[in-house]
C-alpha cells in the first residue's frame, strides 16, 4: 500500500517538462532573413492561423505573416514573438529565404542561430532572394498550395527532379559543403514575378491567373560563407552534372536552324583528380523528345549524328560550368574533396594553394557515353500533305 | 446412521429444517416398514413412480434379507439407472439435492439410492458470446454431464481422464479436470489438483470463481485462463496438452496452461485456409497494439514530440485543437470514459433498449462533441479507431486489460511523452514476460525463443506442416502428424 501511494506523489513532482498543448504553439513554416541597415529582419510565416473559415464552419489552415527586428537573430525572433501570440514552434520549418546581402556578408550568423537551436530539425530547404526582398517571398500567396512556404519547398523539389538547371540544398547539404574539405556551397534562388503588394493579397490565389507569383532562377555561387555570382541556367545545367545531381535534363541542339531536343533520363557522372588534372566521366542514356528537322531516324547515321551533336552540348555545359566556378575560384564541384579523401596527406600540403592556384588551372578532360535509347512515340517528323 | 425408520426421517427433516420441497412416502412390504424419500424440486415424478411400481413390485422370500433382495431387485428390474447403498447422512442430503431417492427400510442402518433427477437442464444450443461463421456450432451448457460429454463425444481415446473433485462447503459444487493422460504434463495436473485442492470458500457459483481463485495475483490485468463454451477448442486445448476445467452449472469451461498468444487465435483460424487465418492472426496483434497505444501515442505527438509529425498533419491538428477549452489528456479522457460508459450500458441493458443508446452515443460523441467545441474531431477519430481495434477480441478479460492499459499509457503519454509510453511498455513486457501458469511461460513461444512453435502460433501454417504439439505445455509425445513415440 505504501508503495501504491508514490504513484500520485510522483504526479506531484512532475513539471511535465516540455509540455505544451499544441494550439498554444505558432507553427513556423518559413523564415526569411534580410538585413535591413545595421539589423537583421527576420519574417516568420507562421501556418496554422484560422482566418480561413469555411462555408461550412470548418476551418482551413492558411498563413499569417510576422516581422521582427534585432542587432542578432536571437533578437529579432524574440521582437517577432512580441506581436504573436502564440510560442513560436521552429520544427517544421520547410524553407529558410535568405536575402542576397546577408548571403554575401552574414551568412554564418543564420546558420549558426539555427544549427544551435535545438528545436530545428537539419531537413529545409535553403534559397535565395534573388533581386527582391527575402522576407517578401514568404507572403506571395499561390492557388496551388496552402501556404506560400510549402509552394516553395514543393516547387523546388519537383523542379530538381524534372529540370536540370535547379538544384535543391537541404540545411545538411548546405553545412556540410560549408564545413568540409576542399568544396564550396551552392545554392538556388527564387524570384518574384509580378506587384510584390498585389501578390499579398488573398484574391492573387484566387483567380485563374494569378498576377505575382515565384518563379525558380539560378544557381547561386559560394566561396567558402560568401556568395560570389549567379550562374546562368546552361552554367547550372554543367553544375548539375559534375555534381550528379540530374535526374532529367534537356537537351538542345540546333541544325540548319532547326532544332532537336534529347531528354536525358539517366545519368551517372564520376570524376577522378590526379595530378592537376581532373577526368570526368559521364553516362547517360537519353531520348528524342522534340524534333522539327526533317530527318531520317530509321538511319543509324542519324541517330549517331544526333547523338554525337548531343555529347558536344553535354560537354560544352560541363566546360561552361568549370569556366564559370575557375573564374571565380570557387571549387562548387569538389574536386579539392576528391583530393582530401582520397589522398590526406597531399591535400594538407596542397590545400592553401588549392583555391587560387591549382583550382583555376585544373586540367579538364571530359568522357561522354550516351545512349539514344528512344525515339518517342512516332519516328520521323509529322508530315503535313500538301 | 440409526436404525429406527422415524429417527432417520426425522433426522434429515431436522437438518434440512424441515423445507417443503422434501417429500416422504410410506409403505409396508411383508409387514416391513419402508420409507421413499426425494426433493420434489430436483426429482422427476415419472421416475419415481416408476421406481415406485418396480419396487412395490417384489415377491419377497424371507423377510430376514429385505434389504439385500429390494436392492437385487431394483438392480435387476430398473437397468438403466445409478443405484447406490449409503450409510451416512451427509452423502444421503448431497444425493437428495442430487435429485436421488432414498429408500429407507425400518431396521438397516443403511439406505438404497436410486438416481431420479429432473431435468433442469437448456438443451445444447448454439455459440452465443463466440460464434464462428463456419465450424461446429455447438456450445457448453449448465449440465456437466453433457459437457463432458461434448468432449468425450470429440476425443475417443482411453486416455482421456476426468478427475472429480468437490469445491464449495456449502455448494458442493462438482469441479471435473479433463486432460488426456499421455500428453498432459503430469507436474502441471498434480499442480492443478493441489490448488484446487487448496480452494475454501463457501460456493462456487461460477466457473469464473474458479478462474479468479487459481490465478490470484493479477497485477498484469491480463487474463491467465482460457474461459470458453465451444467444445472445439477445449477439444484442441487438450489435444495440444492443456487442462480442461469444467464446473457443474457453468457453460463455460477453463483451459490452462494459457499463453498470451493463445488470446489471438480463433477456432475459425483452423476452419479457414491457412494464409487467411495467418494474415487475421498478425492483425489481431496489430489491433491489439493499436488498441493500447494509438490515443496515448496521439497525446505524446501533440503535447510533447511534435517533431514526429508531418508539418501538413501537425497544422491541421493545431487547427482542430483552436477552439477546445480543455488539456489534450483532458479531451481524451472526456472521450474515452464516456466510450466506456456506452459500451458498459450497452452491455446492461436488454437488447430491445441497444438502438436508442447507440443513437444517442453516436450524437454526443460524434457530432454533438465536436460542434460544441468540446473535443476535436482528430480526438474522435483517434479514440473510435482504438476502440474499434478493440472489439475484436470477445474474451471480456482481454478487453478489460486492454482498456486499463490504454488508460495507463495515456497517463504517461501525458507526463513524459513518448519517453513514457517507451518506458510503460517495458514495463508492461517486464509484466508478461514474469508471468508463469502452471509453470508454462505466458509469453511463449516468444520467450522463452522456439522457432518451431511460430509455425502455430504468431502465424499458422498448414495443417501438414504443423507437426508437433506446443512444445511449452508438454514435453512429452509431442508429434501430432506421425506416430507419438
Amino acid at each position: 500500500m505504501k508503495k501504491l501511494l508514490i504513484i500520485p506523489l510522483i504526479l506531484l513532482l512532475t513539471g511535465c517538462w516540455n509540455y505544451r498543448e499544441l494550439n498554444q504553439l505558432a507553427i513556423t513554416t518559413g523564415i526569411a532573413v534580410d538585413k535591413e541597415n545595421e539589423n537583421y529582419k527576420i519574417t516568420i510565416m507562421i501556418a496554422n492561423s484560422k482566418k480561413g473559415s469555411g462555408s461550412d464552419g470548418s476551418i482551413t489552415p492558411s498563413a499569417a505573416v510576422y516581422e521582427g527586428k534585432g542587432k542578432t537573430i536571437y533578437e529579432a525572433f524574440k521582437d517577432t514573438s512580441l506581436s504573436v501570440s502564440k510560442q513560436i514552434y521552429l520544427s517544421h520549418i520547410d524553407v529558410l529565404v535568405l536575402s542576397e546581402e546577408i548571403a554575401k556578408n552574414n551568412l554564418t550568423d543564420v546558420i549558426d542561430f539555427l544549427f544551435r537551436y535545438p528545436q530545428t530539425r537539419n531537413n529545409f530547404y535553403l534559397v535565395l532572394a534573388k533581386a527582391k526582398k527575402a522576407g517578401d517571398i514568404l507572403k506571395i500567396t499561390t492557388p496551388l498550395e496552402t501556404f506560400p512556404s510549402q509552394n516553395l519547398a514543393k516547387n523546388l523539389e519537383i523542379t530538381d527532379k524534372l529540370q536540370g538547371f535547379t538544384y535543391t540544398v537541404d540545411f545538411t547539404d548546405f553545412t556540410k559543403s560549408l564545413v568540409s574539405e576542399g568544396i564550396n556551397p551552392i545554392l538556388p534562388s527564387v524570384t518574384i514575378i509580378g506587384n510584390t503588394i498585389e501578390g499579398n493579397k488573398d484574391e492573387n490565389k484566387e483567380q485563374s491567373e494569378p498576377t505575382t507569383y515565384l518563379k525558380l532562377d539560378m544557381l547561386g555561387l559560394f566561396k567558402g560563407d560568401k556568395f560570389v555570382t549567379w550562374a546562368s541556367p546552361d552554367e547550372s545545367k554543367g553544375i548539375n552534372i559534375i555534381n550528379n545531381k540530374i535526374y532529367i535534363l534537356g537537351v538542345i541542339i540546333e541544325k540548319e536552324n532547326k532544332k532537336i531536343v534529347t531528354e536525358i533520363t539517366e545519368m551517372e557522372t564520376s570524376f577522378k583528380v590526379e595530378n592537376n588534372k581532373v577526368k570526368i566521366t559521364v553516362d547517360t542514356v537519353g531520348a528524342i523528345q522534340e524534333m522539327n528537322a526533317d530527318l531520317n531516324l530509321y538511319d543509324t547515321k542519324t541517330i549517331e549524328k544526333i547523338q554525337n551533336a548531343d555529347i558536344e552540348k553535354i560537354k560544352e555545359y560541363i566546360n561552361m560550368a568549370i569556366d564559370l566556378a575557375k573564374k571565380n575560384k570557387t571549387d562548387i564541384f569538389g574536386f579539392g574533396n576528391y583530393v582530401y579523401k582520397n589522398n590526406p596527406k597531399k591535400w594538407n600540403e596542397i590545400k592553401d594553394k588549392w583555391d587560387d592556384e591549382i583550382f583555376p588551372n585544373l586540367e579538364v578532360e571530359i568522357e561522354v557515353n550516351l545512349r539514344l535509347q528512344a525515339k518517342g512515340s512516332i519516328n520521323n517528323i509529322v508530315e503535313v500533305k500538301e | 446412521m440409526d436404525q429406527e425408520l422415524d429417527k432417520i426421517i426425522n433426522h434429515i427433516k431436522t437438518i434440512n429444517g424441515n423445507s417443503t420441497d422434501i417429500n416422504v412416502r410410506y409403505f409396508n412390504i411383508h409387514n416391513q416398514k419402508v420409507a421413499f424419500m426425494f426433493l420434489e424440486s430436483v426429482a422427476n415424478d415419472d421416475k419415481i413412480s416408476n421406481f415406485l411400481g418396480k419396487s412395490l413390485s417384489i415377491s419377497v422370500r424371507s423377510k430376514k434379507n429385505l434389504f439385500e433382495d429390494l436392492f437385487n431387485h431394483i438392480n435387476n428390474t430398473i437397468p438403466n439407472s445409478k443405484v447406490k447403498i449409503i450409510n451416512n447422512y451427509d452423502d444421503i442430503f448431497y444425493h437428495l439435492a442430487s435429485g436421488f431417492t432414498c429408500v429407507f427400510i425400518d431396521g438397516y442402518n443403511k439406505a438404497i439410492t436410486l438416481e431420479t433427477k429432473a431435468l433442469l437442464d437448456r438443451s445444447i444450443t448454439e455459440a452465443t458470446s463466440e460464434p464462428v461463421l463456419k465450424g461446429p456450432k455447438d456450445c457448453f451448457i449448465e449440465n456437466i454431464l453433457a459437457n463432458m460429454g461434448l468432449i468425450r463425444k470429440r476425443i475417443k481415446d482411453p486416455n482421456l481422464y476426468f478427475e472429480e473433485t468437490k469445491v464449495g462447503r456449502r455448494t458442493k459444487t462438482k469441479v471435473v479436470i479433463g486432460y488426456i493422460k499421455d500428453i498432459a504434463d503430469e507436474e502441471k495436473v498434480n499442480l492443478l489438483k493441489q490448488k484446487l485442492e487448496k480452494i475454501n470458500i463457501d460456493g462456487i457459483i461460477d466457473s469464473n470463481y474458479i478462474k479468479e481463485l487459481l490465478c490470484n495475483n493479477q497485477k498484469s490485468f491480463l487474463p491467465r485462463v482460457i474461459s470458453t463454451e465451444r467444445p472445439d477448442l477445449v477439444t484442441m486445448g487438450i489435444l495440444n496438452g492443456k487442462i480442461a476445467i469444467i464446473v457443474e452449472n457453468t457453460p463455460y469451461v477453463l483451459l490452462l496452461p494459457t499463453v498470451f498468444a493463445d488470446f489471438f487465435k480463433s477456432t475459425e483460424d483452423y476452419y479457414t485456409k491457412p494464409f487467411n487465418a495467418s494474415f487475421t492472426r498478425i492483425l489481431r496483434y496489430i489491433a491489439f497494439f493499436i488498441a493500447i497505444l494509438i490515443p496515448a501515442f496521439y497525446i505524446a505527438v501533440t503535447t510533447f514530440n511534435m517533431e514526429m509529425v508531418p508539418s501538413t498533419l501537425l497544422i491541421s491538428f493545431s487547427i482542430q485543437r483552436d477552439s477546445v477549452p480543455f488539456p489534450t489528456i483532458i479531451e481524451v479522457l472526456i472521450l474515452v470514459i464516456s466510450y466506456e460508459i456506452l459500451r458498459e450500458a450497452d452491455t446492461r441493458k436488454p437488447q430491445i433498449m441497444g438502438a436508442s443508446i447507440s443513437i444517442v452515443g453516436a450524437l454526443i460523441l460524434g457530432e454533438a462533441a465536436v460542434s460544441a467545441g468540446i473535443i476535436s474531431p482528430i480526438v474522435v477519430i483517434v479514440i473510435s479507431i482504438s476502440a474499434v481495434a478493440g472489439m475484436g477480441f470477445n474474451d471480456p478479460d482481454i478487453t478489460n486489460a486492454i482498456r486499463i492499459w490504454r488508460i495507463l499509457f495515456m497517463l504517461a503519454a501525458c507526463l513524459f511523452g513518448i519517453v513514457g509510453i517507451v518506458v510503460l511498455f517495458i514495463i508492461f513486457l517486464t509484466k508478461l514476460n514474469s508471468i508463469e501458469v502452471l509453470g508454462t511461460p505466458y509469453l511463449a513461444p516468444l520467450s522463452p525463443l522456439s522457432f518451431k512453435d511460430f509455425k502455430n502460433s504468431l502465424t499458422r501454417f498448414p495443417q501438414q506442416k504443423i507437426k508437433t504439439r506446443p512444445t511449452y505445455f508438454n514435453k512429452k509425445n509431442i508429434h501430432r502428424i506421425g506416430s507419438d513415440k
